[in-house]
Formats: C-alpha cells, structure tokens, sequence
C-alpha cells in the first residue's frame, strides 16, 4: 500500500471494525458463573462448563432434563457400574428381552424402553445377551446385600451389587424403580438359580 | 486425571518421530506446532489395524502401532520430500535440543493443569458419541462402519487412548487444541509482519490478534467443547497457513535449513497434506471439506509451475491414511448404506473423485493453452471461485426450498442466534475492506486468506444446504462448522494491519 492517505483511512475503518468486536466484551462474564443461555442476544450462549474431570458418571448429573434421555443417562450409569466393579470391562451381560420388565409389569405399558441398546452395546463391548426372565428381585435378597455391604448406588436410580468379576445381570425390586446390576453368581438368573 | 494430561504429551512425542524428515526444513517453530496434530492420527492407524488383528487398546498394542504410524509417515515423507542435504554443525544448533523440552514441558504443564481444572462443556455428541464409541474402540479396537459413518475415526480413537491411559472421560486434550491454535496465528502473523513492519510492531500486532481471537465467545467456548470443532479448526489452519510458507515463502522469522528451495516446497507441502488427512478423518463430512486446502493449492501450484512432485506429496500426504482407514472399513463391512451421516458409497466417490482431479492436475501441463492461462497470477483462483460459485448454483436449485430454509438459518446464526456476537460482521467488514481497496487486495498474503474463506462458505453452504435445513440455535451444525474458519479470519486481520500499518508507515507521499 503505497499511498500513505489511502492507508491512514483504511487503518481508521480497521479501527472501528476492531472496536465493534471489542465492544462485545462489554457484556463478557465468566462463563462458569452464570447461563445466559435463554436469552438469543447474551455473550454466552453455550451450556455452562463444568468441573466434571476425568469422570464420565460426573458429566450425567449436568445434562439436559429431558424425559426422553433419561434411558440414555440410565445406560451409561448401568454400564459404568458394571465395568467399575469389574475391573474396567464386562464379560457377560444379561438383560432382559423386554427391556421394559425392568420399570413395569405390564410392557405394552411403557413408551420408551427404559435403557438404551445401543449404548448398552457400547458399554459392555456387545457381551450383553437379552434372555426371556422375570427381573424382579426378592425384598430379603436385597436386605441380604445391604446386610453384607455389598451394595453401592450410581446415579440415575442404579445400584451395584459388588463382586461380579465381570459377569452381571441386569434386575429390579419388587417397586421397579431401581435397576440392580447383580453378579452371575448372586442373581437367581446365573449361579443362584 | 492422569490420562488426560497423558495424552496430548504421548500424541507430541509420536508427531516428533513422524516428522523427523521435514524437521529441518521447516524449523523448529512449525515442527514443534505440528507434532501433535501429527501425533493425534496415530492412535486413527491404530483403532483401524486393531479392527483387522481384533486387538484393544492396551499399552504394548499401543506402543508397537504409535511406532509402525511413525515410521509410515516418516518414510512416506523421506521419499516424498528427500533428505535436508549438507547438514553441518552450524546447522544442528540451528535445530537446538532445548525446543524439544521446552515444547514438551509447554504441553506436559498445560495438560496437567488443564487436567487439573476438570473443566469441560459437553453436550450429548461429546457423551453418547464422542466418549461411549472410544469406550467401544478401547474394550475392542473394532473400528466399525456405524464409527466411520456418524464420527468418523480420530476422535473416538483418542478418547480410546485417553481411556486406556486412565481417565473415563476425555476433556484436557481440546484446550490443549486451541492453545496450539492461538500459537499458529501468533507465529504467522508475527512472520508476515516483520517484513513490513518490524520485529516491535510485529510481535505487537501479533499478541493484540490472538488475544482479541481469544477474548471471543466462540473461541473460549471451542476451548473447552468435546467436539470436532476446534480440531478441525487447527487442522484446517495448519494445512493454509503450511500452503502459504511452501508458495509465498516468509521473509523473515525463521531459521531452517533447506539448501534446496523445492525440497523446503515439498517439505510445507507434507505438512499441509498431513493437516488435511486431519481435516477429513476429524469429521464424517471432512472429505467435503478437504476440497478447500485442496483447491487452494492447486490455484498455488498452477503459478508456481506446475511440478508433478509436490502435486504427488501433497495427495499422498492427504489421503494415505483416510486410505488406510475407509479401505479397511470398506473392506471389512462392504459400502455400508444404511448408516447415517457418512455412508460408504459417499466415501468411494469422493476418493475416486479426489483421485481424479489429483490425475487431470498431472495432465495440465500437457495443455499448454489452458496451462498457460492458469499459470497467470490469480486466473487459477478465478476458476475455482467460479466453478465454486456454479456448484452452488446447481445445489440451490437441486434442493430449491430447503436450501432456502437453510440459507436462512444459517445467516440467523451467523448474525444473531449462534452466539458469535459482532465476529462474523466485523468479518464480513474485513473482508469488504480487503477487497475495495486496491492495495489490499493485490497482496499476495490477503488474497491467500480471502479465497479459502470463500471457498470454505461455499462448500459448507452446499453442505449444508443439501444435507440438512438445520436450526436458529447455537448448537446448529453449520453454525458450529462455520467456527472452523474463525482462525483465518484473524489471521486475514494481522495481514489486513500488517499492509496498512506499512502504508501509514511509509514515507509521505
């Protein structure tokens, strides 16, 4: 740019270009202290990010409260509880073939299945196996665990029965409300039968 | 914690061997840059051979694919580019160990505390995707087609790796992303302006561009998403910037050794294929994307003369590893159809595509007429911005109401709702400034940076346009995709600054 007029007047007009982006740290915050996410015209319109670490289980309690995703949220909480107790993979899952047995009696009774397949796929490197059974545990069997310590919750309604040394099966309580990943040889379906 | 602060360091030191041959050809300051985007395709080669040989990801498997991916980019890159001849002791200071430590230490420190901060933004890509298919990839090295289709191979792969170095949820390695982001514009600015303006003012322009780069919302968000984006980005930034120092060789800032000038050609060439095999396997829609880094090499190369050699470098730099990894998914599970996003029969085309546009640029030269025509100063890149310009004509008028929906959205976002603030209007302002006046626009350097980003609109438009009519939202593909280029256009405003600041400086005339 050889005409020194010229390029006085373009450096004034690359001023202002510059000025108008630096008048939107006007409105700039911290994006971990606030969500300003509803309103079109905030600085920060992105989800808040989180101190979550290296733990995937930590990242589920700060997803969207969608109903539609909570069988998603439950999966990973399931598959996570497996591969922690066996030592960071699963062997051999069973699931129940009506996935739906694990919330209510009646399948034809409920609209999303309550878990997820293909992340339970994912989760248990495709060893889950869905067999035809009747999930629901016994009250004293679960009083039993508690008794013995055996029992840890994850998130999302999901309780670990320790000791599967990588083989589980998937069941509830009398309630349906709570997801037991009991041990094959704990579970009336595997090595207690 | 311990595997996020892990694997960007183990990703460095795998680029490190991989590019040994080009090391001293293209200085310390661009090798150390490029190493871990480098390093990072390592664990693609490995998720893809552990498919064949049914092996997961553990540490002896790693240690003997990290080493066979090394020595596969590196001697690609020895016959491609040759050896740096005449190197003498002067010349090893030149290359000075010290850059090793002080590159590593920079990314070992940066991950640990960025490990440390625990800090992340997610949304249900980064978990249910992103996290649960490296989770999959660690436990089988199954490389499946539903992979390839939906994320493609390189980021579920280092989240494989991540895992298998202890962490369960991988997150340290995008800021790390970004930091090399912000050293890549710093250092190019900084290059491109001490010619003009001197080493003061340079490094002065310089800090002021990537500290307002990253003061932006998008940027600081990109920072912290587990997603493609800022990946894409810096793979994307590397290829051009690499394209710009093989073509319009830096006057000043650097200290390599290449006695040969079409040896040090080659050498950035490599560099920029390496980016763009980067820039393809980071995303299912990254071969439509590689045509922008492509075509603006071939409006580089047809001026420069037309050598068949580094038209050879650069397409096997670009496609020998997406080659590996499509044509052993391809092999193993056929042209996958009915997977979404990226299906098989879209991967061969556009292969088969690439490989004949890489063969009619072999033939050009045997044109003299049109090869005379192209070889003239900006005609090659009139071609392309004009074929550009054609194919998005068709498209509209392929998908006429859908395109418009899109079209729509898509300037919604990028003005309103994408959270961009002013950044894509101060954009458009540059580039508006760029082309009115004259001595902008002749510049060699501002032309470099107009036409990808012409072309990168171009291609996302039919992207997008065709794929899908998307939403007002931040979280709207193409307002996400468009991020990729945000780099660029900081590094248009320091060449943009750079030129004025010249002409404000120069003698009154």
């Amino acid at each position: 740019m050889r005409d020194r007029r010229t390029a006085i007047v373009t450096l004034v007009l690359l001023c202002a270009l510059v000025l108008l982006l630096v008048s939107d740290l006007r409105n700039a915050h911290l994006p971990t202290e606030s969500d300003a996410g509803d309103s079109p015209s905030a600085w920060w319109v992105f989800y808040t990010p989180e101190r979550v670490g290296s733990d995937l289980l930590a990242v589920l309690s700060h997803l969207p409260d969608k109903e539609g995703w909570h069988p998603q949220y439950r999966t990973v909480s399931v598959g996570e509880a497996a591969r922690r107790d066996g030592g960071g993979s699963v062997k051999e899952m069973i699931a129940p073939e009506q996935l739906e047995l694990l919330v209510s009696e009646n399948p034809l009774a409920v609209s999303i299945e309550p878990l997820f397949r293909d992340h339970l796929e994912r989760l248990t490197a495709a060893t889950v196996r869905y067999v035809s059974y009747d999930p629901v545990l016994d009250d004293a069997s679960i009083a039993q665990w508690r008794t013995d310590g055996l029992l840890t919750e994850y998130p999302r309604s999901v309780v670990l029965v320790a000791g599967g040394e990588g083989r589980y099966v998937l069941h509830t309580d009398p309630a349906r409300e709570i997801v037991y990943v009991v041990p094959y040889s704990l579970s009336p379906e595997g090595g207690a039968r | 914690m311990i595997g996020n602060a892990l694997l960007p360091l183990v990703s460095l030191a795998v680029g490190w061997l991989a590019l040994l041959p080009v090391r001293r050809m293209v200085g310390p300051v661009a090798y150390h840059m490029a190493a871990l985007p480098v390093g990072l395709m390592g664990w693609t080669w490995m998720s893809a051979w552990g498919g064949v040989f049914g092996l997961g990801f553990s540490w002896p498997y790693a240690v003997a694919a990290q080493l066979s991916f090394a020595a596969f980019i590196a001697a690609m890159l020895f016959v491609l580019v040759g050896r740096a001849e005449g190197t003498t002791a002067q010349d090893t200071r030149r290359f000075p160990a010290w850059t090793y430590i002080a590159a590593g230490g920079l990314i070992a420190g940066f991950g640990v505390l960025l490990a440390r901060s625990g800090l992340s933004l997610f949304t249900a890509d980064s978990w249910a995707d992103y996290e649960l298919m490296g989770l999959w990839l660690h436990d089988t090295g199954d490389l499946t087609a539903e992979i390839v289709a939906i994320r493609n191979a390189l980021i579920p792969s280092f989240h494989a790796a991540a895992r298998m170095m202890g962490s369960d949820w991988t997150y340290a390695i995008y800021p790390v992303l970004s930091l090399i982001v912000c050293a890549l514009v710093l250092d190019e600015v900084y290059v491109r302006a001490v010619p003009r303006i001197g080493r003061a003012w340079a490094g002065t322009l310089a800090i002021a561009v990537v500290a307002l780069m990253a003061s932006t919302a998008p940027f600081l968000m990109q920072s912290l998403y587990v997603h493609s984006h800022m990946l894409s980005a810096l793979y994307l930034t590397i290829s051009l910037i690499a394209l710009g120092r093989a073509y319009i060789p830096a006057e000043a800032g650097y200290r390599t050794h290449a006695p040969d000038a079409s040896k040090a050609r080659r050498a950035w060439v490599g560099i920029a294929g390496l980016a763009i095999c980067g820039l393809i396997l980071a995303r299912p829609d990254g071969l439509a994307y590689a045509v922008v880094p492509l075509v603006l090499f071939f409006t580089l190369w047809a001026p420069g003369g037309y050598s068949l050699r580094p038209l050879v470098t650069i397409f096997a730099t670009s496609f020998a590893l997406p080659g590996v990894v499509f044509g052993l998914t391809i092999a193993r599970y056929g042209l996958w159809v009915q997977a979404e996003k990226l299906n098989g029969i879209q991967v061969a085309v556009l292969l088969i595509g690439y490989a004949l546009a890489a063969l009619v640029f072999s033939q050009l030269p045997r044109w003299r007429g049109a090869a005379a025509w192209l070889a003239e100063e900006d005609n090659a890149a009139r071609l392309a911005l004009s074929g550009a310009a054609l194919a998005f004509g068709v498209a509209t008028v392929l998908a006429r109401e859908d395109f418009g929906q899109a079209m729509g959205n898509m300037v919604r976002n990028l003005i309103h709702r994408g959270g961009y603030n002013s950044l894509w209007v101060f954009a458009a302002g540059l580039v508006v400034l760029a082309l009115v006046t004259s001595g902008l626009r002749r510049d060699r350097m501002v032309r470099h940076a107009l036409v990808p980003l012409a072309l990168f609109f171009i291609t996302a438009s039919i992207v997008h346009g065709l794929t899908h009519v998307g939403r007002a939202s931040w979280d709207d593909s193409f307002s996400r995709v468009s991020f990729h280029v945000v780099p660029l256009v900081f590094l248009l405003l320091g060449y943009v600054a750079a030129v004025v600041l010249e002409g404000v400086r120069s003698p009154r005339q």
